[in-house]
């Protein structure tokens, strides 16, 4: 229990102290001290209370409530006011209805309620908490080495602005200019504890105040650097994630007026495997998919793209779109063959389907990372959706290992776009020459999304399976074109990142330690946990599942007899293991020089530059533009579409649900 | 799939797997010579080929491509030695992309503009082929009960007469596997329909054996998977599986001398309507035969 | 025989050809000749092929690129010149833009004559080819090849010229304004 309090106080402190101390080399000193105390506390929480789940009455709790209202309370009015400030005018009727019915529900219903278990811990939450610390602890550390290039970039773009003379101009670089990094790691870590209060509340209305709190800091991270853009892109994802927020309040006031009052997430769990619940499970199961980003509300994820890299790579990792999933997951027994069930399904799988291929069209390469994040999700979100203990077995997997190869991934376009000057996929050519240890790892992150024997697909063939157990075989055609899809959208990008053109030129800038401790940190995490699969089956994802009671129909995982190919799928581990060990050693070694020279139709005239004489005796370059296939998955003829018909569905699915709770009562 | 039947099964795929390849593409030389009107080469015509790539000076572009093909190998090898040691489909079904990723991989490598259009075209193929042999897999597992190809031996019935269809998407995708006309589109062993030589054009020596026994590899692989449609609980069927699948490689001899190369779009277009009619009609059927063969 | 003989492999180049010889060389492909029955393969890539059949006489910007594509085939290897033209520049000899034969930019092992060449010789010129082609890959084998030299490198300037045309005496003497012009700026 106080282990549980300091991993949600700790962060809060560091944010406060890092608000206080501004100097470098304090925020590094207390950045990493907070990591390593949150990763320890996390360890010791694990040890402490693995395998068993255990609930916890809070001894104030009604204090503890007043102080939840009062953030999420602060939380509105801090929307309110960059609304009023921006005219945004939907942000602030969001904002203010948000924080009214928030009081609604705190004073008419929930404030004086009986309420047994407080706070919780079980086998997802210790997952859950395992990924913000580690994963999130690594970006935060990596967000130090980061941060200090991103400010000198920011100064540098403000005296150009400066020197131009013009005095609007020097004010818009004054801005610019502001070291304002406090606040952005106070931000960090406040996000940090805010997922962590998410993954431990059992009561609802402390949910719902991390909830809020996570989209407040992500709407502040995501306009951090205070540009018409970025400003415009953030006040995009804070009015889906407030819809979404409102769904979530609209549902608990629900929960609470009903015949038998819900105030915790388990009673509510309970409840809805009964089949008792439609319209708040719809409106949750809402909630969960906006911040999870899914269509067709994925533009604020790709909006948020304006961000600092590693806001992009915590909000894709460890928090923000996984508190989505997060919810849907521990929501998965409820759904099935069922409105809400149906409703999460088929929202995800479309979202799978039509973000993959949305993101083999895009050559910038965080777009194309946001993209693949939402099919991921989508996946993810489909598997809770299917609702049986084999999904969601499946679905925990996906958001473990995605986490872990999506946080690497974004550490390393980031670090590339900074010593490139590119985030163009285009632009990436040669970075295996010039930065083989950052090609390495964005090689390894990559290859962790989609092959064998990684562990997104492991999970997703754990997906496969069961869909065909749950009798959904019509998303199996989902799943196995959306993996040839998956497969077009890295083999691609892989290609153009292991590229080798001059063999002797290496990059000169140097990327700053702790970048490169934490990329290296989260590529060795990725093959430990690859290897480690078996464990992380049944020392976290087992318990989980037998402990809410989902008992596996298919054996999928384990020594004795399973679906997936125990055995075999380790010989096919170890046997790649030891290949690309083989193949570091190669990258380590001195390379000998290239002894042959590119074939370009015989008048090649720089081998290494691939540059040729052409009709007119010229030096021209031969170059080569990867396949994005626009004309067939393009924004331009996806998006809308795809648009159209989510919101169609989703609509449909409440007229529906509606219909049910008014023939319910 | 014990670990002695896998053993067994990986030194046996690694010794017969290129005799059985190379003899295959030595009698489709001839056969396609014959039906040129041609007396064509000797049979053992693909083997004096590989021979005298390995004699060939060494030399590359970059110390990496070479690495990267003796991965695909590997791992094209491991794919077989799983299928035929019963093991399990699917896993089959990613060790082949894995080993299709590492020799698009290795044409990227180079950073040739031949090649590199060649790898294009050849990520397209893995996306027109892809679907249909996962979702082969999961209609094996729907039929079997299982993933492992073992399964088939307790079968009543062959899984041909249950999944028709999936049998004909299958032999549709196949052309693109064993990189036969209409659909050989990242490289061919026919002179002048490429880009130079489309993915393979940086492949030298040494490489290019490797390529070429990867390909026999893949091609005995392939013709194992027609096979299992035309297996079950008589050890005898294992002939009959035999032969269908030599007659099936007849049948895209004939078809890859009949067909000219077609675009891009077309192939990728047909082989997923192909893939989705064929698996959504099988569905269907299954439905249908439930009470029979289940 | 090793196995190298049995698998040539051949890259045809159409240097200055009038087409005659290069319809010839296809013409060897056809079932009548057939030359796939000795394992020969027309690749189009220099990097695949043993054999480097050329047609047609050689002019002075063809030099660079034979030299490329040659350059760009692994040993062992051999080049057959094909035709009259390749083998001496032919009719095309005394032209003002021609060089000569294929011997101006690259070492010649096997020349084979005629206007336009026989499918016949062709053949004839490949199996004689063959030999010289085991012999280099037993010296490569016991790592005793020496790369061929290559000849010097030629320009208009050095062209025999016996009646020399109005033409040709003008791309003579631009070519060598061009030559000192360079040496200076060095």
């Amino acid at each position: 229990m106080v282990i549980l309090a300091s991993l949600v106080i700790v962060p809060l402190i560091t944010a406060l102290l890092l608000l206080v101390f501004r100097s470098n080399r304090a925020r590094a000193v207390l950045v990493i001290a907070a990591v390593v105390l949150l990763v320890a506390l996390s360890l010791v929480l694990t040890v402490r209370y693995l395998p068993a789940s255990s609930g916890f009455a809070v001894a104030q709790s009604g204090i503890v409530s007043y102080v939840m209202l009062g953030v999420d309370l602060l939380c509105c009015l801090y929307v309110l006011y960059r609304g009023i400030r921006a005219s945004n005018y939907l942000a602030i009727f969001l904002a203010a209805l948000q924080g009214i019915l928030a009081l609604v529900y705190e004073f008419g219903f929930s404030h004086n309620a009986a309420v047994s278990t407080d706070v919780y811990v079980d086998a997802l939450s210790l997952i859950m908490t395992l990924i913000i610390a580690v994963i999130g602890g690594a970006i935060c550390v990596y967000a130090l080495g980061y941060m200090q290039s991103y400010q000198e970039h920011l100064e540098h773009e403000g005296s150009r602005l400066a020197v131009s003379g013009e005095p609007s101009r020097v004010a818009e670089a004054l801005r610019l200019i502001r070291d304002r990094r406090h606040v952005f790691f106070a931000l960090m870590f406040v996000f940090l504890a805010a997922m962590f209060a998410l993954v431990f509340s059992n009561r609802l209305s402390w949910l719902l105040t991390a909830w809020e709190v996570t989209t407040v800091c992500s709407f502040a991270l995501i306009g951090y650097d205070r540009t018409e853009e970025s400003i415009r892109n953030s006040f995009r994802a804070v009015v889906v994630n407030l819809s979404g927020g409102l769904a979530f309040t609209l549902a608990l006031i629900m929960l609470a007026g009903g015949g038998t009052p819900i105030f915790e997430l388990d009673k509510l769990i309970e409840a809805g495997v009964d089949g008792a619940l439609v319209l708040p499970l719809m409106l949750l199961a809402f909630a969960g998919i906006t911040k999870a980003a899914q269509m067709p509300f994925q533009g604020w994820l790709l909006g948020a793209m304006v961000a600092p890299t590693p806001v992009s790579a915590l909000l894709h990792s460890s928090t923000m779109v996984k508190a989505g999933v997060f919810l849907l997951i521990k929501l998965a027994p409820t759904f099935g063959w069922n409105v809400p069930g149906l409703f999460v399904l088929i929202v995800g799988a479309l979202s799978f389907l039509g973000c993959t291929a949305l993101a083999i069209s895009q050559s910038n390469a965080k777009r194309a990372l946001a993209y693949s994040t939402v099919a991921n999700l989508g996946l993810i979100v489909c598997c809770a959706g299917v609702g049986t203990p084999e999904a969601s077995w499946a679905a925990i997997f996906l958001l473990i290992f995605h986490a872990a190869a999506k946080a690497l991934l974004f550490c390393c376009v980031g670090t590339a776009e900074h010593h490139l000057g590119s985030r163009n996929i285009e632009r990436l050519d040669n970075i295996f020459v010039r930065m083989p240890w950052l090609a390495s790892c964005m090689a390894l992150g990559m290859m962790a999304m989609f092959i064998a024997p990684f562990g997104m697909l492991v999970s997703k063939w754990a997906a496969l399976v069961s869909l065909i157990e749950s009798g959904h075989l019509e998303l199996l055609f989902v799943l196995a074109f959306g993996s040839a899809l998956t497969f077009v959208i890295w083999a691609k990008w892989l290609g153009k990142v292991l590229a080798i053109g001059r063999e002797d030129e290496r990059i000169s800038t140097r990327v700053s330690r702790t970048e490169t401790v934490s990329l290296a940190f989260m590529a060795f995490l990725l093959i430990a946990l690859t290897l480690a699969i078996p464990y992380v089956s049944e020392l976290f994802v087992m318990p989980y599942l037998w402990e809410t009671g989902q008992i596996l129909q298919l054996p999928l995982w384990s020594t004795a007899s399973d679906v997936l190919g125990y055995d075999n799928l380790m010989i096919v581990s170890v046997v790649f293991m030891v290949m690309l060990a083989l193949l570091a050693v190669q990258i380590l070694r001195r390379r000998p020089p290239s002894n042959d020279t590119v074939y370009l139709a015989g008048v090649g005239a720089d081998s290494e530059e691939r540059s040729y004489y052409n009709a007119f005796g010229e030096l021209s370059d031969a170059t080569q533009r990867n396949w994005y296939l626009d004309e067939l998955f393009g924004e331009k003829i996806l998006v809308r579409p795809a648009t159209i018909l989510l919101s169609a569905v989703i609509a449909v699915f409440f007229i529906f649900g509606i219909i049910l709770e008014l023939m319910l009562v | 799939m014990t670990p002695l039947s896998f053993g067994v099964a990986l030194v046996a795929f690694v010794i017969l797997g290129p005799l059985l390849g190379c003899f295959l593409t030595g009698a489709d030389r001839i056969i396609t010579a014959r039906m040129q009107g041609r007396v064509g080469p000797p049979f053992l015509q693909p083997y004096y080929d590989v021979r005298k790539l390995l004699a060939k000076e060494r030399r590359s572009l970059n110390s990496f491509q070479g690495y990267y093909l003796i991965l695909a190998l590997i791992m094209t090898i491991l794919s077989g030695a799983f299928f035929f040691a019963g093991g399990n489909i699917l896993l089959v079904v990613f060790l082949i992309s894995l080993s299709s990723l590492f020799f698009i991989i290795a044409a990227y490598s180079t950073r040739s503009p031949y090649a590199e259009v060649g790898a294009g075209r050849e990520i397209i193929q893995v996306l027109a082929y892809e679907p249909m042999i996962i979702l082969l897999g999961v209609f094996f597992f729907l039929i079997t009960d299982s993933f492992d190809t073992s399964a088939v031996a307790s079968l009543e019935l062959p899984l041909v007469v249950a999944l028709p269809l999936v049998f004909a998407g299958l032999l549709f995708i196949l052309t693109i596997k064993l990189r036969k006309s209409p659909f050989d589109l990242s490289f061919s062993h026919h002179a002048h329909q490429e880009l130079v030589k489309g993915i393979t054009t940086e492949m030298s020596g040494r490489s290019l054996a490797v390529v070429e026994i990867t390909h026999w590899y893949e091609n005995v692989l392939f013709l194992g998977y027609v096979g299992l449609f035309f297996v079950w609980a008589p050890p005898s069927t294992l002939i009959l599986a035999v032969v269908v699948a030599l007659a099936v490689y007849f049948l895209e001899i004939v078809i890859d001398n009949s067909f000219a190369r077609v675009k891009w779009q077309f192939m990728l277009s047909w082989s997923w309507i192909v893939s989705l009619l064929c698996s959504a009609l099988s569905l269907v059927l299954l439905a249908v035969l439930n009470g029979f063969v289940v | 025989m090793s196995e190298s003989v049995k698998s040539p492999w051949v890259l045809h180049y159409d240097a200055s050809s009038c087409n005659g010889c290069d319809i010839e060389v296809l013409a060897a492909l056809t079932p009548l000749y057939d030359v796939e029955r000795f394992g020969i393969i027309n690749t189009g890539n220099p990097k695949h092929a043993d054999l480097f059949l050329i047609t047609g006489s050689v002019n002075e910007r063809q030099v660079p690129i034979i030299r490329q594509l040659y350059e760009q085939m692994l040993e062992p290897k051999i080049v057959i010149a094909c035709g009259i033209c390749a083998c001496t520049g032919g009719v095309f000899k005394e032209c003002y833009n021609t060089l000569g034969g294929v011997d101006v930019a690259i070492p010649v092992d096997v020349y084979a004559p005629g206007c336009a060449i026989r499918p016949e010789t062709i053949i004839d010129a490949v199996v004689e080819g063959l030999g010289i082609l085991e012999e280099k890959r037993r010296l490569l084998a016991a790592g005793s090849l020496e790369p061929a030299e290559l000849p010097k490198q030629p320009s208009a300037a050095d062209k025999p010229v016996r009646g020399e045309t109005v033409a040709a005496a003008w791309q003579k003497a631009i070519a060598n304004a061009l030559q000192t012009a360079g040496q200076e700026e060095q």
